[in-house]
Formats: C-alpha cells, structure tokens, sequence
C-alpha cells in the first residue's frame, strides 16, 4: 500500500515510493559501492545524524555534495563535502548523465537529505524521469512519492530512531 | 503593417442618400512609423524568432523536472507519461512539460493583455484616442518594447491599439498550439512559450503607458513621492474601502469621487497588491496594505468596511471573508464576477441599500464611475453599523481555540510553507505565543490550514491574534512607481554597466510566494544595493523592499535615491511596469550602443546577453504571470534566479559550463567562432536558498563583453560574497578569468592559486554575437 506523501497533495502518479525502514535502508546502502549524497537545507534535529551518515558516505568512498546553504552549515564543523552544487544544478548534471566524480567509479546511489519538501521532490521527479538508471532514495522522515524509497512519516524521535539503527549497522 | 478601420451603422440618412446596414472599410492607416532602419522581424511570428530561441536554447537547454506524471488536458487521459512512455496523443513527457509552460505564459500574457486592453479601452472612451504619450522628462524613446517589436513610435493612446491588436492575435496563435494533436516538440513548445514571453513584455508596456499618460502618473522620476506602507498607517476611525487587485481603473474613480464629493480626508482608501502600487501612483494618500499574502488577513482584522476588487491574483474566497465581517465586495471586471448579480444599471443608493441590509453581500459593477460613487458610499453607510467587526479571535477566544488543538499535525502538511503549526499551538497551549507570532511572517495567507483543521480552529486567525499588537503598528514607506528610466539616466550609467564598472542591474520583482518570510527582498536587496549595483523592483517585491526598517527607522526607499544609478533602488510600479525594466536594457542597446531598435529584436537581444549585466530576481514567484515575464526577460537575454518554490513551474534553462562547445560565439570583428566561458551561466534558475542565490546572482551579471576593469570589479563581488555567503572560494572562478589583467587585486594571491591548479589559459575577449549576420568582416 502506498504511502500519502507529507505534502498530501503531491500525488505525482502511479509510480511511487515504497516505505523506507531501516533495514531495508542498510541493505540498500551496504548493496551500494558508489553512493552520491546530496545534502540541501536541514532541520536542526537532523543535524547529528547527518554528520554521522556524511562520514559513513565518506568512509565507504562514496560521494558528497553540500548544497550552499548545507555547505554553510557545516563550515564550523570542519565537515567538507566533495562538491559545492546547487539543488537544481546537481540534478540538472545528473539529468543530463552526469554519473561520476573525475577517478572514481559511477554512483549507483543517489540519496537526497534536505532541501525543502517541494524542492526534493521536484528534483526526484527529474531523476524519475531523465535519469531511469539511477537508484533514488530521500532520507528525511518527509514521505517523498517520487523517490524508489522514502520515510513514511514518522514522528522525529521515530526518525531519529531509525536512523540511528542504520548508523550502527552501515 | 497597418491599422485595419472597420465601421458599422445600422441607418444613416443625409439628404443625399439613405442607407440600411451602412458599412465602410478602410484597409489600412499607418501608424506613426518609426523614421530610421528597419530590422528582419517587425510584428514577429514565432517562426521569425525561432532561429533566435534555438540558438537560446542550444546554450540554455531545458531542465525538466514534471509536476505530475501524467497528462489530463483531454479525454484520450489521464495518460502516464513517466520516463519516456508517450500518451495517446503521441507525447512524450518533455513536450508536455514545454506544452504547460507554454500555457502557463498564455495565461500570463493574456492577463497584462487583457488588463492592458481594459485600460485602453477605457481610457479612450473617457478621453479620446488623443490623449498625448510623454513617459517624462528626458525620455525619448517613450516604448522601448513597443519599437523594437512592432517598429512603430506611439505619440497618442490610440497608437496603441495596432500592437494590442498584434498582442491579441499572437496570443491566439500559440495558444492553438497547445490542443492535443499539435506541436509535439519540446523545444518548439518553449521557442512558443518564449515568444508568449516576449509578446508579455510588449503587453506590459502598453498597459502602463496607457495609465501613466491617462492618469499623470509620476514620469521617470527618480523622486516619486514616498507612500505609507503597512497595516498601521491606516487610521481605523475612518470608514475604510480596501481595493485588491492589478487594475487601477476602479480604485482611480473612487478617489476621483471623494475628491468630488470633498470627502477626501474622512474615508481612507487603501490597497493590497498591485493595483496599491498604481492607486499610489495616481493620488499618494492611497495607502499601501502590502501584497498578496495580507489580504486575507487584513480582511480578517475587520478594518475594511467595503472590498473592490478588480482583476489577477485576488483571492477566490474573498466573498466569504467579506461576508463573516459584515463587509460588502464590489466586483469590477468581467474576469472576476463571484457569481454576483450585475447592478451596473441599478441606481446606486439602492445599491448602498442592498449592501447596508445585509441582503446584497456583492455586485458587479461594470462601471468605474459607479463604482466609485457606490464604494464611498457604503463605506461612509456600513462604518457605524460595522463597528470595524473583525474575526479575528477574541483574547478569550483565541486560548479555547489553541486548547482544542490535539496536533494532529494536518495544519502543517497542507501548509505550502511547511509551517510548524502544531508546534507553536503546543507552545500556545504552554502560555508562550511566540511561536504563534513567529508564523506571521512566514505565513502566506492561503488557509488551507483552516479547512483541513477536523477541529475547525481558526489557524489563521490564531497566528494574526498572536501578532497583532506588533502588526497593527507596522509602518513602513515605498517610493511611488516612477514608470520609465529616462534615456538621460541611460546615457549617463549605460558606458558603467557595459563596461561592468557598475556590476550589475538587478530587476527584483515577483510575487509574495517566499521560502521563508519577506524580510529576504530587503536583505538581498541592501547587500547588493551597498555593493553599487542599480536595483529595479516592481510589485510585490516592491512592497516587501519597503517592509523593513533599518536602526534609524528608515526604509531601504528613504536609505538609498530612487535614481537609475549605482546603489539606486527604482519602483518602476506594479507588474505591468515590469515592462520598464526591460525597457532599459534595451534603451542601453539603443542609445549607448546605438544599435537600431526598430524591428530588429534578435540583435537588441543578443546585445544584451553578452553585454548588459544584468540578472532578474523573482523570489516569491508564483504565478503564471510571473512565468511569462521571466520568460520574456529570458528571450531578450536576461537570466532570472527564482526562488525554490520555483522548481514547480517545472523548467529551467541550464548552461553547463563544462561543455566549451555551448560558449562559442561569433566574434563579429573577424568571424571566428570564439570562447567566452559561461556567461551568463544559466537563463533560468530555481536557487534552493539566498547562501545559493546572493553569490549566483553576482556571477550572472558577468558578461562575455566587460571590460577587464569591469570584469575586476565582477569577480571581485563574486568571491567575497561565496566566502560570505557558502564559506568558500569559488571553485569556478578559473571560467570567467580571462587573462592575469581580470584578476581582483584583493584577491590576487587566491585567484593565481586557483589557476595554477586548471590548466588555464588566456582567452581573448571578443566582439561577441550569435548573431553571423552581424560579422562586420567574415571570416576568409
């Protein structure tokens, strides 16, 4: 059964996220050899755990790419990303087939954090579309219909939960 | 081409004849021509500029990102179309998308056609054709747009009719392209839907020369009086009319009246959105509410005693608003009608009656002089039996309300904003309104927090309660829209913007639909008014410049001049006077370059991409107007950052500036192709924040053509405002360094570091130009 997105009106189509839980992201991400991380605007709750998963996206030679204002919020932190893109210029670079970093081998993993709702979901709907090859997951707790999978909602220390459940297990 | 004179009479008797069905047709009358050199596309079809939108489009490819899945616009659907399947028809999901755009910017044109088509109108029949065109002093080309698409120079009102017919016709034509079973390419869809662009920005101008001439107001003056802004500059005691809308016409007639009547100083007249903007052009004891988001909740606070409204981004459910507090709407236009009886042939006391009853919640009126009669009077009628009822809850009511709250959380997943509601009602419920109060600002006033609430608590209502001590205080000032920028401020700073010694001209304008609060507009625009750039801004953005003051209590109207030059902040007026903003590109094109505007739209276009610096701004955008002026400023070759609630119009126009094949020009001294770099970078971009968008902005006002001075200056404000805004040097810097003589003294050091780790090579600044035609010497 499908999840009703956290925007309820944003029904995109027949073709939607399954519910992301924490097992099932761990084998997505221990199945991943070449992630690519894009991290946007996030919420304070969501600040300590995504200094976690960025350095478990690091550890496993995954990509990272800060969006402006995510790069700003980790600049007292010392965390730095391997690339500074927008939101829009990312997955525009993705669209047009964009799929590795100069050495290293192609993502097989988009994972989106952040950015507002409304912004993620358009640019997953771009990836939905244009580029068909790529794996798509949102980590936020926000439902995002048009990701393969996605958090169904839950309350913050929920969230928090499960992700920490994923953190020690990745 | 000229203008076609049809006339009808039914009977005509003189002594020597007697006819019936008496017809006369003239084919044609000239227009007053403009006397110099015509360009290759005078009233153009698209096909006449599709050359010109592919080349566009070949440097600026569409960047999709579908709102839906599917297509539902006729009965074969709903039709999947995700990830290359096609419907019915035979489209794929790129068309389709190009397709809604392309509506998007019919509607949007059709609305400043239609608005500019009412004033014409209007105007004609109460003044005559002849009422003489002056944009002001100082200003020769008095229709920038006007000329360089239909190549004509209009002297009266009446001129201009010929190019809204041609805006009329045009519209048609592309519109016909959307019906199933038509255009099936998507770059054909967006070659139409930059055309639509184009005709908008000729629409636009229409419309305003029409009010500023018909109206007097103010003329290219960079000291337009200054207008009071915000909730607390109206005086209450007084019966209050409220005009919410685009078109002037009613709001003008009702001062008119008071004006007449002497009535002036005891009724207060105010309004929200642009149709305030043009009142205050007209008379500046109008008063200025804000924008779009406040018409709701200024409802709410009881203060109107009767609502006008006339035409484009008016609430639909203002009628139900109006009723709950006892206030009667007076419907203008054809276009918005509530379902209202028509009273414009009812007496107007009897109509004053109705509304005082109760028993005539609204009325159309399709006559502006009635309205005028009919509005003062039922304000002056319904204050005293009104008391300024509001619904606003009580100080009782509003604790009742957030205790029945049970944070089920569904205020806050219909909110377009994402709104913690259901936290700060917690909070509420814990004695701390804070929270509550914070919402204001961020709150866009669209209610649908309300009718999914299953307590039926007036969310709204609660976050307006919460702020009303400090809103009903709020006072701020906004220079009147001055209309034009004469062609003296253009030949004064037009050497300093190509050059780049002036950095950029930046056009902020758009809607209300923000990512956060207002307060963003007045913060982008100081940092770059402080930094020397020229800021134009219309609409509601302009409202939202004057929302804040700075330590001394001024605004950013009163902090910087209003004149057309470095740190100058310019009201050009409502949305229709967009028009002028892309009326001073081109004029710098005209009378610095002195290139020829007549008819000659591709070269005046190409000029501007790859030599005037200057970049749009639409941070609240949200309507489809909003996509058809975007898309107008993009086809005369000005890029636009748009706020992220601008991923939903669905497309961008994205360089890529890794691929040195998309930065091939022409340099028209010796016609070799030739490689500028990426800029301007992209056409249309959606920024996801102002750390994105503040620095971005500054990089698309770089230009192939700056000078090495200018180019200096350029960079200079684009590596400190990455290092302010994102905390980084840019990593790109090494495109738009075209030899050691671009480099910033300031950050020499950094840049030559940079360099050294590209493979970095000088590049020689050409004369650049899309444009073959325009190689003064071609290639051997």
């Amino acid at each position: 059964m499908s999840v009703t997105p956290w925007q309820i009106a944003n029904v995109p189509g027949h073709i939607v996220a399954k519910k992301l839980k924490a097992e099932k992201l761990v084998e997505i991400l221990k199945e991943s050899a070449h992630p690519l991380l894009i991290v946007g605007k996030l919420e304070d709750y969501e600040l300590e755990i995504a200094k976690t998963f960025i350095n478990k996206i690091k550890e496993k030679d995954g990509t990272v790419v800060f969006t402006p204002i995510a790069n700003k919020t980790f600049l007292e932190d010392g965390i730095k990303p391997d690339m500074i893109l927008g939101l829009t210029e990312v997955t525009s670079k993705l669209s047009r087939g964009w799929r590795n970093v100069e050495g290293k081998e192609s993502f097989d993993l988009l994972i989106y954090f952040g950015g507002y709702y409304y912004h993620q979901s358009q640019m997953l709907s771009a990836i939905k579309h244009y580029a068909t090859d790529l794996k798509k997951i949102s980590l936020n707790r926000y439902h995002q219909p048009n990701a393969d999978y996605s958090f169904a909602n839950p309350r913050e220390q929920r969230w928090l939960k499960e992700m920490k459940t994923v953190l020690e297990s990745i | 081409m000229g203008r076609k004179i049809k006339a009808k009479m039914g009977k005509l008797e003189i002594p020597a004849l007697r006819a019936e069905d008496f017809e006369i047709s003239i084919g044609s009358l000239v227009t007053t021509e403009l006397d110099e050199v015509s360009g290759p596309t005078p009233f153009p079809k698209v096909e006449d500029l599709r050359g010109w939108d592919f080349k566009l489009l070949k440097r600026y490819p569409m960047f999709y990102a579908p709102f839906t899945d599917s297509c539902e616009l006729c009965t074969f659907g709903k039709c999947d179309l995700t990830a290359g399947k096609r419907g019915a028809c035979g489209i794929d999901t790129s068309a389709q998308q190009g397709r809604i755009i392309l509506l998007a910017c019919c509607i949007g044109v059709s609305c400043h056609a239609a608005h500019g088509r009412h004033l014409l109108d209007y105007y004609i029949e109460k003044y005559g054709r002849n009422i003489p065109i002056s944009m002001g002093e100082g200003v020769n080309i008095e229709a920038p747009v006007t000329r360089l698409v239909c190549g004509i120079k209009p002297e009266t009102i009446g001129d201009l009719e010929e190019p809204m017919e041609y805006v009329e016709e045009q519209i048609t034509q592309l519109l016909a392209a959307v019906h199933t079973g038509q255009e099936g390419s998507a770059l054909d869809f967006e070659s139409k839907a930059l055309h639509a662009g184009m005709l908008d920005l000729l629409a636009m101008e229409l419309a305003d020369i029409v009010q500023i001439a018909a109206l007097g107001f103010p003329k290219a003056d960079p000291e337009a009086p200054l207008i009071e802004l915000g909730y607390g500059v109206i005086n209450v005691e007084k019966p209050v009319i409220l005009c919410v809308g685009h078109n002037v016409a009613p709001g003008a007639e009702i001062m008119d009246y008071l004006e007449t009547m002497g009535q002036e100083d005891n009724i207060e007249v105010c309004a929200i959105c642009c149709t305030a903007i043009d009142m205050s052009r007209y008379r500046k004891t109008a008063k200025v509410v804000g924008s779009m988001s406040h018409q709701l909740k200024f409802i709410r606070s009881g203060v109107p005693d009767v609502v006008v409204v006339d035409e484009q981004c008016i609430r639909a459910n203002i009628p139900e608003e109006a009723a709950k507090i006892g206030a009667p709407v007076i419907a203008t236009t054809a276009k918005v009608c509530y379902g209202f009886p028509d009273m414009t042939e009812e007496d107007p006391d009897k109509i004053v009656e109705g509304f005082a009853s109760g028993k005539l919640p609204g009325a159309v009126i399709f006559d502006e002089e009635k309205v005028g009669e009919v509005a003062v009077k039922t304000a002056l009628k319904l204050a005293p039996l009104r008391q300024k009822k509001k619904t606003i809850p009580s100080d009782e009511e509003f604790k009742e309300f957030i205790d029945l709250c049970i944070e089920c959380g569904r205020c806050r997943r219909v909110c377009p904003n994402d709104l913690k509601i259901p936290y700060a009602m917690k909070a509420g419920k814990e004695g701390d309104y804070e929270p509550l109060a914070k919402l204001f600002d961020h709150c866009l006033g669209c209610l649908r927090c309300e009718q999914e609430c299953p307590k039926d608590i007036p969310i709204m209502g609660l976050i307006t309660k919460a702020d009303e001590r400090r809103t009903k205080t709020l006072k701020f000032k906004m220079r009147a829209g001055r209309g034009a920028i004469s062609d003296v401020e253009i030949r004064a700073v037009g050497s300093a913007i190509v050059l780049g010694e002036i950095p950029g001209v930046l056009g902020v304008v758009g809607c209300m639909n923000y990512p956060e609060t207002e307060q963003d507009v007045p913060n982008l625009i100081r940092e770059f008014a402080r930094r020397r750039y020229i800021i134009t801004t219309s609409g509601c953005a302009a409202m939202d410049t004057g929302w804040q003051l700075n330590e001394e209590g001024q605004c950013l109207y009163e902090e910087y001049p209003g004149d057309f030059d470095a740190s100058g902040i310019v009201n050009v007026g409502s949305c229709v006077s967009n028009s002028n903003i892309a009326g001073a590109a081109i004029k710098i094109a005209a009378i610095f370059a002195r290139r020829p505007l007549k008819n000659n739209f591709e070269e005046i276009a190409d000029y501007i991409l790859h030599r005037v610096g200057a970049c749009g701004v639409a941070w609240g955008a949200m309507s489809q107007k909003a996509a058809s002026i975007a898309t107008g400023f993009n086809r005369i070759g000005v890029p636009v950052v748009i706020g992220p609630h601008g991923s939903k119009y669905r497309r961008s126009f994205m360089g890529d500036k890794d691929d040195d094949s998309k930065w091939q020009v022409f340099n028209a001294r010796t016609g070799e192709k030739t490689y500028i770099g990426p800029a301007p970078e992209h056409l249309l971009y959606p920024a996801e924040s102002l750390e994105e968008a503040v620095p971005l902005i500054a990089k698309l006002c770089i230009r192939a053509n700056d000078t090495t001075k200018g180019r200096q200056i350029k960079l200079a404000h684009y590596v400190d405002l990455h290092k302010r805004y994102i905390g980084t040097f840019p990593d790109d810097i090494h495109y738009f360094v075209r030899s050691e003589s671009d480099i910033p003294k300031t950050v020499m050091h950094e840049i030559q570091e940079h360099l050294a780790k590209f493979d970095w090579k000088p590049t020689p600044i050409p004369d650049p130009t899309l444009l073959e035609r325009l190689v003064r010497k071609p290639k051997t």
